[in-house]
């Protein structure tokens, strides 16, 4: 089923004391097949927050691979599966329905939800899930992951977390921020009035390694999210920056330009022992792991333009993995089955989003802006967040990998938002 | 006596024309500014000790052109360079004739980009862009004790805004004394 464009947009009023501002979140569907669903209004309490409905809604909604009703088409709104008229739902067009209820308890709330086959007229999940009075979006976003899971096939990206840095001109000032995936609930880990860029996680989510000019050149810090202890990692003179965890999180790739040069170096976060994985004149940095944790992609300048390469850990030299998508790839992240690449590429129309088969080398490009930078993966794949700068000002993007071209934008009322990185599934 | 006031004149002139005009500045625009910015102030800025006029190697009639080229403290490149054009040569070697004279000053080659292309890279790029500049001076006679390195990247542009002729002013080395 086709569909027209759509745009959801929601405001969201942050109450965060260093973070207050407005953060807007807005949904672009493309027309693509997409998965009619119904995500029938919860049964809740009392001046309840929000139904958990509307953010099941919405992360199914951005996710590109389902379309759901519209609430006011809706012609009953049962709330368990005994109250399910299959005909009221099979008129509507819809092939799968979410209906759920929230009870109080003493600890806090319990949902009862069931994912049903109209079709079929069966339920395919039925669930319990309690949580704490602070955990309804938690929960939500579980529930999220589940349907995803049963009709996708594949493992969400709900529940996960993303970073970025925030620059606010006005006040001269950086903040490195952690949110939900959605955007909600965003939590400054780390101000400063020199730049930061280049947040990772580590694979267990429990810390962020970043590049912070703090002492008026760049070093890279790892801190630890949970009780905000940093660790500053400089290797010898000039520039250390690009961090990057191994899949084991033991290791740190990064850049150094102790030698002149800027080359790639690991740094074993165990022992602080460095050992140097590149030597060339030309430029070699952002340096990524191979899922395997075997070989490293990056950029190196050595063909003339940035172009990116693949290094083994075996000592084997690098090998060009770019080829024929123009002057400048940049940036270059491997997609969980190491089949593909996301990276920045400057073309014609600018530096865009890019996504490259390592073996085809064909590629596809995601974005259609001139200023994109910064793409990250979502854990399975199925959806890439970077930054986009237009009219002077930057915000960060959503976009599914399918080619669906569902998007989601965050922007705030006042500075820039880049520098994203989705981070682990972690639960 | 008649000509130092003469020179002081004119540079007046330049620089009220060229502040006149900083909103659509042009590359040479720039140096003109950074020219009348910065000549009369030169000495007294930074952690150097020795007065200009000190050198007993510089002819007397030679002192005024050396400080000019010495007042440009900003090297501008070319898009995803760090090759340094030959037009910045002279300026180069004046800032080397005054360090080789002065070996307690010192100097921080400062390497910047345009925002264009990746962070990381950027950052790569404005070290390699000081490490030009440096390459150079080394070769002029300056000691590397003299010198120190830092990158920005794209982070702290000169300018804010779009297009080739902010670009242009962003993709520097600066030269701080």
């Amino acid at each position: 089923m086709y569909f027209d464009l759509r745009k959801l947009i929601l405001c969201v009023l942050l109450a965060s004391q260093i973070c207050a501002e407005e953060l807007m979140i807005e949904i672009d569907s493309g027309a693509v097949e997409a998965l009619p669903i119904a995500v029938v209004p919860f049964e809740i309490p009392a001046r309840f927050e929000i139904n958990p409905s509307e953010i099941i809604k919405f992360d199914l909604s951005m996710s590109g691979k389902f379309l759901p009703l519209p609430e006011n088409s809706m012609i009953s709104n049962p709330t368990s599966l005994e109250a399910v008229n299959f005909k009221d739902w099979r008129i509507s067009g819809v092939e799968n329905l979410i209906v759920g209820s929230v009870m109080e308890n003493d600890n806090g709330h319990t949902i009862v939800f069931s994912l049903i086959d109209v079709f079929r007229e069966t339920e395919l999940i039925t669930r319990k899930i309690s949580y704490k009075f602070d955990g309804l979006r938690k929960a939500s976003h579980h529930i999220s992951d589940l349907i995803y899971k049963e009709l996708v096939g594949k493992q969400g990206n709900f529940s996960t977390q993303i970073a970025y840095v925030v620059f606010k001109a006005s006040k001269k000032e950086y903040q490195l921020v952690i949110s939900d995936s959605d955007g909600y609930d965003p939590r400054p880990v780390f101000s400063s009035g020199q730049p930061l860029l280049s947040p990772a996680w580590s694979p267990s989510g429990d810390s962020l390694a970043y590049v912070s000019f703090e002492d008026g050149r760049s070093a890279i810090f790892v801190q630890e999210l949970k009780t905000g202890l940093r660790q500053k990692i400089r290797i010898g003179k000039g520039i250390t920056a690009s961090p990057a965890f191994s899949p084991d999180g033991e290791k740190l790739v990064l850049t150094s330009s102790k030698d002149g040069n800027s080359n790639l170096y690991i740094y074993n976060l165990g022992n602080d022992s460095v050992e140097q994985i590149t030597s060339h004149g030309a430029i070699d940095t952002e340096g990524s792991w191979s899922p395997d944790g075997a070989s490293l992609i990056f950029t190196s300048g050595r063909s003339g333009g940035a172009q990116i390469y693949n290094v083994g850990l075996d000592g084997s030299p690098p090998k060009r993995l770019t080829f024929g998508l123009g002057p400048y790839n940049a940036n270059a992240e491997y997609s969980q089955d190491s089949q593909s690449l996301v990276l920045i590429s400057r073309g014609g129309q600018g530096h865009r989003v890019c996504l490259y088969d390592i073996l085809s080398k064909e590629w596809r490009f995601l974005s259609d802006s001139a200023l994109d930078e910064s793409p990250s993966f979502s854990p399975n794949g199925d959806m890439v967040i970077y930054s986009s700068k237009a009219q002077g000002s930057s915000k960060l993007i959503v976009i599914s990998t399918d080619g669906s071209m569902a998007s989601r934008k965050f922007t705030l009322g006042e500075g820039d938002i880049r520098e994203p990185a989705w981070g682990p599934i972690t639960d | 006596m008649m000509a130092r006031i003469f020179f002081f004149f004119i540079w007046i002139v330049i620089f009220v024309i060229s502040s006149g005009c900083s909103n659509n500045s042009s590359r040479t625009d720039a140096l003109t500014a950074s020219k009348a910015d910065q000549t009369n102030s030169f000495p007294n800025q930074g952690g150097s000790s020795v007065p200009l006029n000190q050198s007993g190697k510089i002819k007397s009639e030679g002192v005024e052109g050396e400080e000019d080229l010495r007042a440009i403290r900003v090297i501008y490149f070319d898009y995803d360079t760090a090759t340094i054009s030959s037009e910045f040569r002279q300026v180069l070697e004046a800032h080397a004739a005054y360090l080789v004279d002065n070996f307690t000053a010192r100097v921080v080659l400062e390497g910047h980009t345009d925002e264009r292309g990746t962070r990381e890279y950027n950052l790569a790029l404005g070290e390699n862009r000081a490490l030009s500049v440096k390459r150079q001076l080394s070769i002029m006679g300056v000691r590397e004790t003299q010198m120190d390195l830092v990158s920005f990247g794209e982070e702290r542009p000169d300018m804010l805004g779009e297009g080739e002729e902010v670009f242009s002013l962003n993709r520097r080395v600066e030269l701080i004394y």
